[in-house]
């Protein structure tokens, strides 16, 4: 017991507060003001106004601090060589891309610019892109290609009527006066027609693209017709050209190739009337719509309708000798041979 | 000390786009952080770009506050981190000797005072001192806030304040007096 009590007592000894401690502690709690400390610090300088009015300004202005110059250029250098990074690791053979100009218009050639694209052509065109991209400027003839799936690459063909997209496939294009015909051999494309929207072509599909300006559906009508087909075809053609307003030399060149597919199409009374309305217009085509106007009123109504236009063609020293003898029997100078079986009086 | 104004109702109506009241609070506030980047950042740093980055982020970041109340304690602890973030590069430019030339200049009158030998002095001094004492020597001694406040703005509890100041104002007395500065205050 009284060991244990000595114990305590100890204890107590050790851990009571002594004066000084009692004022170390009594001192940090009251924390009054000290005058040699504050004289030191007063030293230090404050704020003032000429300051103030510089951060003020920049604060107008609000400089971000992290758009600083000293912190955007660094930034923005580290940026441009990540990106310069990114761009020759994920496209290492981008700088190596390809131009070729596909130019053979009687013979089939082959190109194969990368291992996934190859192209077949006989015709003339323009081949570009890299190992991700390739983009083909048709002109004229057929074009055949082949697209490896696997290899993702985007190739689209450009034609005056259409845009032909693609990413893994074997098909054609063909584009004459007539217009672009697109055909699938194998997986998918899609082709949009100039205004039109896209329409995705499966295999044995074809898709054809017309001509949209006056000046392309005259080559169409042109075309259609050398090619010897139906005149309705060429009348389309022709007929669309002239809705869309073009300008007065191609409208003389379509209002002819219209009068020719009339006559062709056996349309006899709207061939005359077509007839009368070029030759009326002038322009540098009068002649062939005189003619044309000579023979389509010789047949509708011999001397009788035909006889004041050949004498126009004569007046203006354009009568060939066939017109001549029709005129000549026509005013009596000579019996009339070839007469319109309406004029040939019967015995 | 922090200015005389209804600052959570200031910070409130800048918040909600007030004409005006965004330019009322930097207005009173300017003053208050220029004297913490000074006498807190000491020479080696440059006091407007420290203030002028600390009411940056003041305005951009014044949606975030959750209680305007604090608006006080959450600048100071701003203006903190960005001291440090500048003392840290100013150390860093020492180290590389990034640092410009000196000018031939005389200095201009509101930086006057970092070019006398008794502040070359008690800056060194102060630099023997822990951030945390140089704060309350200025918030305490300087400013003349209660240590309370100083509890308060910095955000640890009253004895915290009480003990740091302590040992600062002994610190400062020993590292003065060793630089042949205590002597004479």
């Amino acid at each position: 017991m009284s060991v244990e009590r000595e114990r305590w007592d100890r204890l107590r000894e050790m851990t009571a507060a002594t004066p000084d401690a009692v004022r170390r502690v009594a001192a940090r709690l009251r924390s009054p003001p000290d005058p040699e400390v504050r004289g030191l610090l007063d030293l230090l300088p404050g704020s003032d106004p000429f300051t103030e009015r510089r951060v003020q300004g920049r604060l107008v202005a609000r400089n971000r601090p992290w758009l600083s110059l000293a912190r955007a250029l660094p930034a923005t250098a580290l940026l441009a060589v990540a990106a310069l990074l990114a761009v020759l690791i994920l496209q290492p053979t981008a700088r190596d891309g390809y131009d070729h100009l596909l130019d053979s218009p009687t013979t089939w050639r082959e190109e194969r610019p990368t291992e996934a694209l190859a192209v077949s052509y006989q015709g003339t065109g323009r081949l570009r892109g890299t190992w991700r991209t390739a983009e083909i400027e048709w002109r004229v003839g057929t074009v055949q290609l082949a697209l490896d799936p696997e290899a993702q690459v985007d190739l689209t063909v450009h034609t005056p009527e259409a845009k032909v997209h693609v990413t893994g496939t074997r098909f054609e294009v063909a584009r004459d006066a007539r217009g672009t015909a697109v055909s699938v051999l194998e997986g998918r494309v899609e082709v949009e027609c100039q205004g039109s929207p896209a329409v995705t072509l499966v295999p044995d599909a074809a898709l054809s693209c017309l001509p949209n300006t006056a000046p392309g559906l005259l080559g169409r009508a042109r075309a259609l017709a050398a090619a010897g087909q139906p005149p309705s075809e060429v009348l389309a053609a022709a007929e669309s050209a002239l809705a869309l307003s073009p300008d007065p030399a191609v409208a003389e060149e379509l209002r002819l190739v219209r009068l020719e597919a009339l006559v062709a199409a056996d349309r006899l009374r709207e061939a005359l009337a077509a007839a009368r309305i070029g030759a009326a217009a002038g322009g540098h085509r009068r002649p062939d719509f005189l003619h044309a106007l000579a023979r389509l009123a010789w047949d509708e109504g011999g001397c009788r309708s035909a006889a004041p236009v050949l004498r126009d063609l004569a007046a203006e020293d354009l009568i060939d000798d066939m017109e001549r003898e029709r005129l000549d029997g026509c005013e009596g100078r000579r019996p009339a041979t070839d007469l319109p079986p309406s004029e040939q009086a019967g015995p | 000390m922090e200015p005389l104004i209804d600052t959570a109702g200031l910070v409130r109506r800048a918040r909600h786009g007030e004409a005006g009241a965004e330019d009322t609070l930097v207005g009173h506030w300017l003053p208050t952080v220029l004297a913490w980047c000074r006498r807190l950042g000491g020479p080696t740093i440059d006091a407007e770009d420290a203030a002028h980055d600390v009411l940056v982020i003041v305005l951009t970041r014044l949606e975030r506050l959750r209680e305007p109340e604090c608006f006080a304690s959450w600048v100071f602890g701003i203006t903190r981190r960005v001291l440090a973030r500048h003392r840290r590069r100013a150390q860093l430019h020492r180290w590389f000797d990034l640092r410009a030339e000196p000018s031939t200049m005389p200095p201009a009158p509101d930086r006057a005072w970092d070019r006398t030998e008794e502040a070359r002095r008690l800056w060194l001094a102060l630099d023997d001192l822990s951030a945390a004492q140089r704060e309350v020597l200025v918030l305490c001694e300087l400013e003349e806030r209660t240590d309370a406040q100083a509890a308060r703005l910095i955000g640890v509890p009253l004895g915290t304040v009480k003990r740091r100041l302590h040992d600062a104002r002994l610190r400062l007395k020993v590292e003065a007096a060793r630089r042949g500065l205590g002597g004479e205050a």
